[in-house]
C-alpha cells in the first residue's frame, strides 16, 4: 500500500506545471546566482572553489525555500481543500503510510526540484563573462557533495517542518507565509556572525550552512580555500544531523497531533455559532423603516475610492498571517538589534539617519516581500474567498477596484514605516539620545524609501493583472525587478533612464543633508512614478472580472472598456513621461557626455596606450602654488584663478611639458594670455590632456611662472554624486587642480579589466627603483611648496585651507580669508569651506613656543570634540618630547561630510569625516577612546609624512602609517593605560586575519607593504610596532625614530640632503636594528620581514590546591606557528623563542587582577606545563601582550573552574 | 414597469461547450422562475445579463439601454446573487454591507446606516451583524447574500439556485422576500425545483442545453399540457419497451415499482390512467422533448 501511495504522490506531481517551473526557475537563477550573490567579492576564490559553490547553495536553498513550502506544505493540506480526505479516510491505508508516503513522496519530488541548483551552477563556468581557462576543472563532487552533504538536510528539515504545519493548521495560507518566516530567518543567520566574538555556536545552529561554511574555512590556506572540497565532519556535521534530527522530531510531533478522521478542530467551533443563531421571527421588533425609494445616488468616486482603500487595508490587518509576519519582523528587530558598529571596534552615537539605515537594511527585503505576498492576495482576495461574482457584479469601475487595492496596501506600508519610526525614536530614548529629528525619519522613509516601494507595488499589481496566476505573478515581478536592475548592471546598462527605479540618494549627512542630489533623484523617480502610473493606467482594462478572466478574452474588449477618464490619464501620464525622460536626457546626455561604465574603461585604456610614454619625459616640478578661489557652495560652482611657480629640477632642457586637467567633463580650464607660453595644443583636450609648449626652453634649475583659470559648476540632474562641491562642506583637494604630466591614476586598477583590455600588468614601482626614490607622495608634481591661497565662499561659510591666516575679512556679502605658508609644506593640501562651530585651545611648549589649537565641527556634533582637543595636545606634546619639533604654530581639526568616510592629515590641518571621530560612542559601552587614538594617528602625520616623506616604493606605507599607529598607540598608552591599549590591540589582531582572508595576492611583509594591503600597514602594523615595543622598549624605539627622523626630515634631513633622495623601509629598519640586541634579532627580523602566523591554544587547565595552601597549575597548550611562503602555501616552523602566559584572579566586581606572568618554551606542538602559584587563578592567557599574531585570540584565554 | 429584452443570445465556451443557443426572452417585473436541470446554461444566462461575461452574439437591453454596452449602467441597478459565493471570513457582517453600499453608490451616510439596518433586520441578521462572516452558516451566508443584492432597490434581481442547501424554514422564508420583491422589480430566480417556481413564479422559462424550451405563465403551461399527460405502474422489466413505444417523460418508484409517465395528446390505451397534471409534468415534458 505504502509503494501505491507513494508512486501516486511522485505521479501526481509529475503531472503538474508547477513542479516543472520550479525546477526551470530554480535551474535558471542557478547558473547566475554565483555572479550575483558574489559578485565582487570573490577576489582570490573562483566562481567555481567549492566553497563558493557550497556557500551559494546555501543561500539559493535558503531564498527558495518558497518552493519547498508549496510543495511539502500543500502534500496533505490539498486533500482538505478538494475535500477527498472524506473519500480518502474511508480508504484500507494507515496514519503512518498516508502520512509517510505522502511526506517521502513531496521531499523526493523537492530534491529532485533543486538538483536545478548543482546543475545550473555547473553551467556558470560557461557563461560569457568567465574564462575557462582561469577556473579549476570541472569536478563532479564539488556540486553533489555539498549538495547532498549540506543541501539535502536542510530541505528535509524545512519539508518535516512545511509539510507539519500544512497537516495541523489545515490553512494554506499559513503555510505560504512560512516561506517569508524562512526569509526571516535567512535574514537572522546573515545577522549571526555580525558582531558575535564566539563562533562556534553560530556554525553549529546557522540553518542553511553558508555561515557556517565561511567560518570553518576562514582559517584555511588560501590553496585551500580556493580548491578544497568543504568536509562535513566536525561542527558542521554537528550541524546538519542537528538539523536532521529537527526534522524527524517534527515529523513526529506531527503524526502524533494529525487526526486521521474528517473533523478539524475548527469545523467544531463553528457548530457553535450555528446553534446560537436563531431568534424566532414573532418576536423581531419591526424596528425599521423600510427606506422603499431608490437610494441609488450618484457615486463619489474618489469617496468611494477612499472607502475601498481602507477596505483593503482592513482585509490585510484582519488576517493572523499579518501579525504573524509582523511579529516575526519585529523578533528580527528585537534579535538583531541595531548594529552601529564601526569599523574601528567602538560603536556610533544612534543618530537618527543610522538608525532609518539600520531600520531600512534589516527590514527592506520584508517590505519586498510584503509587497509581493500582499500585492497577490488583494488581487486573488475576492477569487479566494469565491466572492468575485458579487465584487465584480458592483457598479464601480475597474479603476476603483484596483487602485483601492493598490492604495490599500501602500497604507499598510505607511503604517508599518510610522512604526518602525517609532521603534527607532524608542530605540534612540533607551540609548540616551534625545536628539530625535523627526524630519529627517520622515525624509528618509517617505522620500528617499517609499517611492520605491510605491513603484515595485504598482508593478506588482500589473504583473497580478497581466499573469492571472498568483504565484506566476510573484516569480515574474521578482525576476522583472532583478533583472531590470541587477541585470541591466550585468550588462552595463546603468543609465538611470533605463535601470529601473533610478539611482538612490547618496547617504544623508548631518553636515550636507541630503545634499544637491535631492532634485535629480526626484526628476528620476518622477519619471519612473508616471511610466509606471502610465503602464498601470493602460492594464486597468484588463482587470480581471466576471467569469471570464482569461487574457485574450479580456484584451479581446480593450477599446471598449477603455474609458475616457483613463484616456485623459494615460495622455497626462505620457506626457509626464516624456517631459520628464527628455528633460532628464538632456542633462545627463546632451548636456553633458554620458559614459557607461564600458566607455569610461576604454577611455582610461586609451589614455594609458597612449600617453603613457608622457612618463619617460623630462617635466618641470611645483616650488609654489598661489590660487584666488571663489566657492559658491549654495550656487555649487566654484572659479579658480592659480599659478605654479615651476622648476626644472631635472638635468635636461624642457622646452615643452603636458598638463593634465582633473578628467572630469564639467571641470573647464583655460588659460590667459602668457609671455612665457608659446602655444597650448589642446588636441587631447577630451582627456584633459594640453601640451604646453615654452617660448625659452628651461635649463635645469630655471623656473617659470605658469598661469590658469579653472571653473567648475554642479551639472544639473547627473545621477552621478560628486561629494567635493556641496552645499555645506566642500572639500577641495589639489587632485581637482591640474598636474603635471602624466596621471597615473588614470590608468586602469583591475588587472582583470587590463587584460581584458589588452593593458600590461601593473607594476608599481620595485625597491630598487632608483626614480622612484625620488618621488615622494606627490607623484612628481613637487613634493615641497609654498603656498598661498586667497579664497571666498558663501557669507555664513568659514573656509580653511593651510598655512597662517593672513586676513579675513567680508566684502559684497561673502567671507573671504587669505592663507599663507611661512615655509616650504608637502604638496599637500585641501580647502575646505562650511558652516561651522568652532572650538579653540592653545599649547604652549617648554620652550615657550606656542601652537593654536582649534576645532572647526558641524553644530551639535560635539560630542567627541574634548577628546578630540586632548588627542591634539596629548599628541603634539609627546611627539615634540620624543621625536622633533612640531613644525608649525597651529593645528585645526576640520570636520568633513561623511561622504570622505576618511580622516586625512595635510600640513597644519586635519580633515575629519562626521563618522571618524564626531559621531562615535565613546561613553556608553565603555570602550576605547576612538575619537583620541584617531586623532593622535592623524596628528602624527604631522610628523610622518609632512616631515618625513617616504619614497614612493614599497614600504612607504609602512613609513607613513605603521609609525603613525605606533605614535598614536603611545600617546594612548600614555593617557588611558595597558588594558585600553590591549582592547585596540586585540581589535587589530582581529582585523588583520578577517581582511586578510580577501586576499588575492601574497601578502607582503610589512617592510614592503603595498598600496592597498591596508591590513598590514593599519592592523599587522599596530601589532607588530607593539611587540617591538615590548622587546625592545619604547624609549628605545623612540630614540631610533628621532634619528630616523633627524636624517631623514625631508626638508633638512641630512641623510636626505646629502643622498638626494626619500628614505625607505630599508633606510628605517636600519635605526631599529640598531637598537635591537642581537638576541632579539630574529624575532624583530620576523616581525618585520617575514609574514609569520600563530595559532596558539589554551586546550586545558587544571589547578589542585596543595597541602601547602599554594597551588599547582597544569596548562595543556596547542602551538603553531606558520610562515606563509607565498599566498597559497604556509610552512610549519620551530618555536625558537619564549611565550608569555598570564595568570589573573578575578576580583568581587568582575576585574581582572594579575598574580603572574611568566615565559614558557614550547618544544612541541602540544605541550603541558606546570607552574606553582601562591593564589589562585580564574583566567588563564597565553601571550597576553598580542606579542604574537594569533588567528584566533580568543582561544589564548581560559577560564579556570 | 420594467422589461429585460434579450435575443437570440448564444455562447460557446472555450472548452466547446454550447451553454447559450440563440436565447430569446421577454421579461417583465415580478418573479421570473427559470427552471432546468444541472448544466442547462441558467447560470450562464444569469451572468450574461449580469455582465459578468460576454455573449458571443445577441444582445440583451434593460428596457432601452443596451446592457452589453453599457455594462455599468446594467451594474447600477443590478443586485446580484451567485449560485455559489464566500464571504470575507474575517470581516463583520455589518462592515462588509455597509462597504458594499459605499460601492453600489449609496454615498449619503445616515441613509446608508438605514438601509444596512434595515436589510440586516429583514434577513434576521441583525444580531449577528458584529460577527465575522467566516462564522456564518450556510443559510446565514445564503441571507447575508440576498442582503447585499436588495442594497440599492435595484430594478433587476437576479438570483441563482438561492434555496439550495437551505433547511425547509430558511427556504419559505426567503420566498417571503422573493415575492415582496417582485411587486417592484424584475427578479430572476434560477432553479432546478420545480416548486420553487410553482410557488413564485408569474413567469418562467424552461431551459436544457442552452436553449430555451418554453416559456410562459406557469398556468398557461400547466393548461397546454392539461390532460396529455398520463401515467402507468408497470413491471421494472418493461421500461424499455414503454419507452420505444411512448414518450416517456418520467419514471418513478411507487411502492418499489416503477410507475412511468407518458406524453399523449390522446388517452395511450394499455391501462395508462390520466393524470392531474402539475408544473412537474410540464417540466419533465419540456426536457424530456
Amino acid at each position: 500500500m505504502f509503494t501505491e501511495l507513494f508512486l501516486f504522490e511522485l505521479k501526481y506531481r509529475a503531472r503538474r506545471f508547477d513542479t516543472y517551473f520550479y525546477f526551470i526557475a530554480l535551474f535558471l537563477f542557478s547558473i547566475i546566482s554565483i555572479d550575483f550573490i558574489f559578485e565582487g567579492q570573490l577576489t582570490a576564490l573562483l566562481s567555481n572553489s567549492p566553497i563558493v559553490i557550497a556557500r551559494t547553495m546555501g543561500i539559493v536553498s535558503a531564498l527558495f525555500l518558497m518552493i519547498v513550502s508549496m510543495i511539502a506544505g500543500t502534500s496533505i493540506l490539498r486533500d482538505f481543500i478538494q475535500n477527498s480526505h472524506v473519500l480518502l479516510f474511508s480508504f484500507p491505508f494507515t496514519k503512518a503510510q498516508y502520512l509517510l508516503s505522502r511526506f517521502l513522496g513531496s521531499f523526493v519530488i523537492i530534491v529532485l526540484i533543486f538538483t536545478a541548483m548543482p546543475l545550473g551552477m555547473m553551467l556558470t563556468p560557461f557563461l560569457p563573462w568567465h574564462e575557462t581557462s582561469e577556473l579549476l576543472n570541472f569536478h563532479f563532487w564539488a556540486y553533489f557533495q555539498p549538495f547532498f552533504g549540506l543541501i539535502v538536510p536542510t530541505l528535509f528539515f524545512s519539508s518535516a517542518l512545511f509539510f507539519v504545519t500544512g497537516l495541523i493548521t489545515r490553512k494554506l495560507l499559513l503555510v505560504y507565509i512560512q516561506g517569508f518566516f524562512f526569509l526571516l530567518i535567512y535574514l537572522f543567520s546573515l545577522q549571526l556572525a555580525v558582531g558575535s566574538e564566539d563562533l562556534f555556536l553560530t556554525t553549529l545552529l546557522e540553518p542553511f550552512t553558508f555561515q557556517s561554511v565561511r567560518i570553518i574555512t576562514g582559517g584555511w590556506s588560501m590553496a585551500d580555500r580556493v580548491s578544497a572540497i568543504v568536509p562535513i565532519e566536525g561542527v558542521l556535521l554537528a550541524n546538519r544531523l542537528l538539523w536532521v534530527s529537527l526534522g524527524i522530531i517534527t515529523l513526529g510531533f506531527g503524526y502524533a497531533q494529525f487526526q486521521f478522521s474528517v473533523h478539524s478542530k475548527s469545523s467544531r467551533k463553528q457548530k457553535k455559532l450555528d446553534q446560537s443563531e436563531e431568534i424566532p421571527s414573532d418576536k423581531r421588533v419591526q424596528r425599521f423603516a423600510s427606506a422603499s425609494s431608490n437610494v441609488y445616488a450618484k457615486p463619489n468616486g474618489f469617496w468611494q475610492l477612499l472607502h475601498h482603500t481602507a477596505f483593503n487595508l482592513r482585509l490585510i490587518v484582519s488576517e493572523i498571517s499579518f501579525w504573524a509576519i509582523l511579529l516575526c519582523a519585529a523578533g528580527i528587530l528585537l534579535i538583531n538589534g541595531f548594529s552601529l558598529g564601526t569599523d574601528f571596534g567602538v560603536d556610533n552615537l544612534p543618530t537618527t539617519y543610522l538608525i532609518v539605515g539600520e531600520l531600512v537594511e534589516l527590514t527592506f527585503f520584508f517590505f519586498i516581500g510584503i509587497i509581493l505576498f500582499y500585492s497577490g492576495e488583494l488581487m486573488w482576495k475576492e477569487r479566494d474567498e469565491t466572492i468575485h461574482l458579487v465584487a465584480d457584479a458592483l457598479p464601480i469601475s475597474n479603476w476603483v477596484q484596483l487602485t483601492g487595492k493598490v492604495l490599500g496596501l501602500l497604507s499598510l506600508l505607511i503604517i508599518l514605516m510610522m512604526l518602525m519610526i517609532v521603534t527607532g525614536i524608542g530605540f534612540q530614548a533607551t540609548h540616551g539620545y534625545y536628539d530625535f529629528e523627526i524630519e529627517l525619519y520622515l525624509l528618509a522613509f517617505f522620500v528617499e524609501i517609499f517611492p520605491f516601494l510605491v513603484l515595485i507595488s504598482v508593478v506588482s499589481f500589473i504583473s497580478q493583472v497581466l499573469v492571472n496566476h498568483k504565484y506566476v505573478a510573484h516569480f515574474i515581478t521578482a525576476a522583472f525587478l532583478f533583472i531590470t536592475t541587477a541585470g541591466f548592471a550585468a550588462f552595463d546598462v546603468t543609465h538611470d533612464l533605463i535601470s529601473f527605479g533610478g539611482s538612490v540618494l547618496p547617504t544623508y549627512s548631518d553636515m550636507n543633508g541630503f545634499s544637491h542630489m535631492m532634485s535629480s533623484y526626484l526628476w528620476i523617480k518622477s519619471y519612473w512614478l508616471v511610466i509606471t502610473f502610465l503602464t498601470f493606467v493602460l492594464v486597468i482594462v484588463l482587470v480581471p472580472r466576471g467569469s471570464e478572466p482569461r487574457l485574450f478574452q479580456r484584451l479581446a474588449g480593450y477599446s471598449s472598456n477603455f474609458a475616457h477618464s483613463l484616456k485623459v490619464a494615460s495622455v497626462l501620464f505620457f506626457m509626464g513621461f516624456l517631459i520628464t525622460g527628455s528633460v532628464i536626457f538632456y542633462h545627463t546626455n546632451i548636456a553633458s557626455p554620458y559614459y557607461s561604465t564600458s566607455e569610461e574603461q576604454q577611455l582610461r585604456a586609451d589614455y594609458e596606450q597612449q600617453f603613457r610614454f608622457i612618463k619617460e619625459l623630462a617635466h618641470p616640478e611645483m616650488i609654489a602654488v598661489s590660487l584666488d578661489m571663489d566657492l559658491y557652495p549654495s550656487a555649487l560652482s566654484y572659479q579658480i584663478h592659480g599659478r605654479y611657480q615651476l622648476e626644472n629640477k631635472t638635468s635636461k632642457s624642457i622646452d615643452e611639458f603636458y598638463l593634465q586637467k582633473l578628467p572630469n567633463d564639467a571641470v573647464h580650464l583655460k588659460f590667459p594670455i602668457q609671455s612665457t607660453i608659446v602655444s597650448i595644443d589642446s588636441t587631447n583636450a577630451n582627456f584633459g590632456l594640453y601640451k604646453i609648449s615654452i617660448s625659452e626652453p628651461m635649463m635645469p634649475g630655471d623656473s617659470l611662472e605658469f598661469a590658469f583659470q579653472q571653473n567648475y559648476r554642479v551639472p544639473k540632474l547627473s545621477s552621478e554624486f560628486s561629494p567635493y562641491l556641496v552645499s555645506n562642506g566642500t572639500l577641495i583637494d589639489d587632485y581637482h587642480l591640474p598636474s603635471l604630466g602624466y596621471l597615473d591614476d588614470i590608468e586602469i586598477a583591475d588587472a582583470k579589466l587590463r587584460a581584458e583590455f589588452g593593458l600590461p600588468a601593473q607594476t608599481g614601482n620595485q625597491a630598487n627603483d632608483l626614480d622612484a626614490l625620488t618621488i615622494g607622495k606627490a607623484n612628481g608634481n613637487g613634493e615641497y611648496i609654498d603656498l598661498e591661497i586667497i579664497v571666498s565662499t558663501d557669507s555664513s561659510q568659514n573656509a580653511i585651507a593651510p598655512g597662517n591666516l593672513i586676513k579675513k575679512w567680508k566684502e559684497n556679502d561673502r567671507a573671504f580669508f587669505h592663507y599663507r605658508t611661512d615655509q616650504k609644506i608637502s604638496n599637500l593640501f585641501s580647502i575646505v569651506s562650511a558652516d561651522y562651530e568652532l572650538i579653540s585651545s592653545e599649547i604652549e611648549f617648554q620652550d615657550s613656543a606656542s601652537v593654536e589649537l582649534e576645532i572647526y565641527h558641524h553644530s551639535g556634533h560635539e560630542f567627541n570634540t574634548k577628546s578630540m582637543m586632548a588627542g591634539m595636545k596629548h599628541s603634539l606634546e609627546y611627539f615634540s618630547k620624543h621625536f622633533s619639533p612640531y613644525q608649525f604654530d597651529h593645528l585645526r581639526m576640520v570636520e568633513v561630510p561623511i561622504y570622505h568616510d576618511r580622516a586625512q592629515s595635510i600640513p597644519g590641518m586635519i580633515s575629519m569625516a562626521e563618522n571618524m571621530g564626531f559621531t562615535l560612542d565613546t561613553e556608553s559601552e565603555n570602550g576605547p577612546d576612538l575619537p583620541f587614538f584617531i586623532t593622535a594617528h592623524e596628528v602624527a602625520h604631522q610628523w610622518w609624512g609632512d616631515q618625513v616623506n617616504a619614497a614612493d616604493v614599497p614600504g612607504q606605507l609602512m613609513i607613513a602609517e605603521t609609525l603613525a599607529q605606533y605614535s598614536a598607540l603611545m600617546v594612548f598608552k600614555q593617557r588611558y593605560g595597558e588594558e585600553k591599549k590591549n582592547e585596540i590591540l586585540k581589535w587589530n589582531m582581529r582585523q588583520y586575519f578577517k581582511n586578510r582572508m580577501r586576499l588575492d595576492e601574497h601578502e607582503a611583509p610589512l617592510s614592503l607593504v603595498k598600496s592597498g594591503e591596508d591590513h598590514v600597514y593599519y592592523r599587522k602594523g599596530l601589532v607588530v610596532m607593539n611587540a617591538l615595543e615590548q622587546l625592545l622598549s619604547e624609549e628605545k624605539i623612540n630614540k631610533a625614530l628621532t634619528s630616523f627622523i633627524k636624517d631623514w626630515n625631508s626638508k633638512n634631513g641630512t641623510k636626505h640632503i646629502a643622498e638626494n633622495r626619500y628614505p625607505t623601509t630599508e633606510d628605517l629598519l636600519s635605526y631599529l636594528y640598531e637598537v635591537t640586541p642581537a638576541s632579539k634579532k630574529q624575532v624583530v627580523t620576523e616581525l618585520l620581514e617575514s609574514v609569520i602566523i600563530y595559532d596558539n591554544e589554551i586546550e586545558e587547565v587544571k589547578v589542585v590546591q596543595r597541602d601547602t595552601g599554594d597551588f599547582e597549575i597544569k596548562v595543556k597548550i596547542a602551538f603553531e606557528k606558520l610562515e606563509v611562503s607565498d599566498w597559497q602555501t604556509e610552512r610549519e616552523m620551530a618555536f625558537d623563542h619564549p611565550v608569555e602566559i598570564e595568570f589573573y584572579s578575578v576580583d568581587e566586581y568582575g576585574k581582572l587582577k594579575m598574580i603572574d606572568i611568566l615565559e614558557i618554551f614550547p618544544q612541541k606542538d602540544e605541550e603541558s606545563f606546570t607552574f606553582e602559584l601562591n593564589d589562585k587563578p580564574d583566567v588563564v592567557i597565553v601571550d597576553p601582550n598580542f606579542m604574537l599574531l594569533d588567528r584566533d585570540v580568543l582561544d589564548n584565554r581560559m577560564e579556570v573552574d | 414597469m420594467n422589461i429585460l429584452t434579450i435575443t437570440n443570445l448564444s455562447k460557446t465556451y472555450t472548452n466547446g461547450v454550447k451553454a447559450l443557443d440563440n436565447v430569446s426572452l421577454n421579461i417583465q417585473s415580478g418573479l421570473f422562475g427559470l427552471l432546468g436541470p444541472n448544466g442547462a446554461g441558467k447560470s450562464s444566462l444569469m451572468r450574461t445579463i449580469s455582465t459578468l461575461q460576454n455573449p458571443d452574439v445577441g444582445s440583451v437591453f434593460l428596457n432601452d439601454i443596451n446592457i452589453l454596452e453599457h455594462p455599468h449602467h446594467l451594474r447600477e441597478n443590478l443586485g446580484y446573487l451567485p449560485q455559489e459565493f464566500g464571504l470575507y471570513p474575517n470581516i463583520p457582517a455589518e462592515v462588509l454591507l455597509n462597504h458594499f453600499a459605499v460601492l453600489k453608490g449609496i454615498s449619503n451616510k445616515k441613509t446608508r446606516k438605514e438601509r444596512v439596518e434595515y436589510l440586516l433586520d429583514q434577513t434576521n441578521l441583525y444580531q449577528h451583524r458584529k460577527k465575522n462572516l467566516g462564522g456564518f452558516s450556510g443559510g446565514m451566508k445564503q441571507r447575508f447574500g440576498i442582503a447585499q443584492a436588495l442594497l440599492t432597490n435595484p430594478k433587476l434581481i437576479i438570483v441563482d439556485e438561492p434555496t439550495a442547501g437551505l433547511d425547509p424554514t430558511e427556504r419559505n422564508r426567503f420566498h417571503n422576500v422573493l415575492s415582496e420583491l417582485g411587486e417592484h422589480a424584475i427578479v430572476i430566480l434560477s432553479t432546478h425545483f420545480v416548486d420553487d417556481v410553482k410557488e413564485l413564479c408569474t413567469n418562467m422559462a424552461i431551459m436544457n442545453e442552452g436553449k430555451v424550451l418554453w416559456s410562459g405563465a406557469p398556468e398557461k403551461a400547466i393548461s397546454d399540457i392539461e390532460g396529455k399527460v398520463w401515467q402507468k405502474q408497470i413491471s421494472r422489466d418493461r421500461i424499455d419497451a414503454y419507452k420505444t413505444e411512448h414518450r416517456v417523460i418520467a419514471e418513478q418508484l411507487f411502492r418499489g415499482k416503477p410507475l412511468v409517465y407518458v406524453y399523449a395528446e390522446d388517452d395511450p390505451g394499455a391501462g395508462f390512467l390520466p393524470v392531474q397534471t402539475d408544473l412537474n409534468h410540464v417540466y419533465f415534458a419540456a426536457i424530456q422533448r
